[in-house]
């Protein structure tokens, strides 16, 4: 039996040796080609029996949009009806979002810093962090920043009017920050916008967001009545609480997005 | 009548173009290997079809609210896309050690 | 059948794109295409669930002019659930990209079958 044996596990072992990588290599590209063309078929597939594509009767359209639609209005005060329902009917949802962004800032936060000694990787990003100022890329941001946060605030100010919202407009307001920050370098940034004011920004941010959709709720569930004016729709001071929020939750964005990329460009904030 | 067929026709040229210059921008960055070819290719291409394109639609639409937002979108892209091109290749030709390898380098001289 | 594919060619392209997501998170041994890769997919499903949210004809759920009937707007509701999965996918590609830069920083390479051998031997040795 050993005499058998022991020519094939010498053979296989040769074999493996001198082809095993890339034989491994394609039989593994063939079967994740395989495994992804199989999953496709099962979704095209899938797909085919779906109901038409813009159909009214589409069972989507059920009586939960429906309700958003004709009582939105009247409800919120919001003209746009998606900033109405996820701020205002499903508000702590949004609320668990703009948490699980904060949590992510923070997560980064933990595994960028460094407590030991710097290595070479962290020295090189540290030369590169303020590299030599470049004219054309400081002309540029100086035209394009203040019109860029402008056009932020612009979005989240009229969340609740017309398409926008604080996470589009907070996106657009840590866009403008970055712009900034990588054009003048890091250090001329961090002259007023410091890691305490991100920090405390944020938290500031979620805190006013929890204490007054929790007020509104409260007074809502408990049939009191909790003395905030929705205005007139359409204004652009009215449908109640949604503006604040709309800011908090833009303000969040905003500094969750500069604060990412303080992290990925510095390697560790000081 | 006649200003109309004038209108549909130049959209229709200012369209075909900018279709074209952008096809060749995407076959271009597909096609080329080195950094700074594939740069020039799509900050160059990219700009002009966005150009030529935008200019179609405006002409479609004539004179209103959303042609100046287009033209405004325009003047954005302008501003902005070929600065990130020229930082992309800043960037290149600062880190790259090897770079006299892939292109002819002239030594820049202030004076 | 087949021509309900091409009906609902939103959806049609929505799996492909899918599909190639996917199989750019298999193919690619380069960690930050992964990455790469899991975006494309996620950007697949917000574009599946908007398209079932559309209906032709029919505006925006923005009120406009006054009419509040649910026969004029399409439907808001996916596209406020997909407002939640961007800032999700925004929030786990942050935290991919921050736990790739400290496998960098061990191992000096983004090719997984490298770090995986290098792994390998730090765990023999």
């Amino acid at each position: 039996m050993k005499m058998q044996n022991k020519p094939v596990g010498r053979g296989w072992v040769n074999w493996k040796t001198k082809h095993g990588k890339p034989a491994f290599r394609r039989l593994y590209a063939a079967l994740s080609v395989v495994t992804c063309l199989s999953f496709a078929c099962v979704l095209l597939f899938m797909v085919s029996a779906l109901p038409p594509f813009g159909d009214p009767g589409n069972p989507a359209f059920n009586e939960v949009p429906r309700k958003y639609i004709e009582e939105g209005v009247q409800d919120t005060g919001a003209l746009n009806i998606v900033a109405g329902m996820i701020l205002d009917y499903r508000a702590f949802d949004t609320f668990a979002e703009a948490c699980v962004l904060f949590t992510a800032a923070a997560a980064v936060l933990i595994l960028l810093r460094s407590d030991g000694p710097l290595s070479a990787f962290d020295s090189l990003i540290q030369e590169m962090e303020d590299p030599r100022p470049n004219v054309i890329l400081m002309q540029t941001a100086s035209l394009l920043v203040p019109i860029i946060l402008l056009f932020g605030c612009y979005v989240i100010l009229n969340g609740h009017l017309s398409p926008g919202g604080g996470f589009s407009g907070g996106a657009i307001l840590g866009a403008a920050l970055i712009l900034y920050a990588s054009a003048y370098g890091t250090k001329r940034a961090r002259r007023f916008i410091h890691y305490n004011v991100l920090r405390r920004t944020i938290a500031l941010c979620l805190y006013f967001y929890a204490l007054a959709k929790g007020y509104a709720f409260y007074a809502g569930a408990n049939g009191i009545d909790a003395g905030i004016p929705k205005g007139t729709p359409g204004a652009l001071f009215s449908a109640g609480l949604i503006p604040l929020l709309n800011i908090a939750v833009g303000l969040a964005v905003a500094c969750v997005v500069y604060l990412f990329y303080i992290l990925f460009s510095t390697g560790e904030f000081r | 009548m006649a200003l109309q067929w004038l209108r549909f026709i130049l959209a229709s040229l200012f369209m075909l173009a900018g279709l074209i210059t952008l096809f060749a921008a995407t076959l271009g960055l597909f096609r080329f290997h080195y950094v700074l070819d594939r740069i020039h290719v799509a900050a160059k291409c990219d700009t002009f079809g966005v150009l030529l394109t935008f200019a179609s639609l405006m002409v479609i639409l004539g004179l209103q609210a959303a042609s100046l937002k287009l033209l405004l979108i325009i003047v954005l892209i302008w501003l902005a896309n070929p600065v990130a091109g020229h930082l992309i290749a800043y960037m290149e030709a600062l880190t790259n050690p090897r770079l006299k390898d892939n292109c002819e380098v002239i030594p820049y001289d202030p004076d | 059948m087949g021509v309900r594919l091409l009906t609902n060619y939103y959806e049609t392209a929505s799996v492909i794109l899918f599909s190639i997501g996917f199989a750019t998170l298999f193919l690619h041994r380069n960690l930050i295409k992964k990455i790469i890769g899991l975006n494309i997919a996620e950007t697949a499903v917000y574009l599946y669930f908007v398209a079932k949210g559309y209906i032709t004809g029919r505006a925006a759920p923005i009120i406009a002019g006054g009419i509040q009937e649910a026969d004029a707007y399409v439907n808001p509701v996916p596209t406020g659930l997909i407002l939640t999965g961007i800032v999700i996918s925004v929030s786990v590609t942050a935290f991919a990209l921050a736990l790739i830069v400290k496998i960098y920083k061990q191992y000096e390479t983004l090719d997984l079958d490298e770090i995986m051998i290098l792994a390998g031997k730090e765990e023999e040795g």
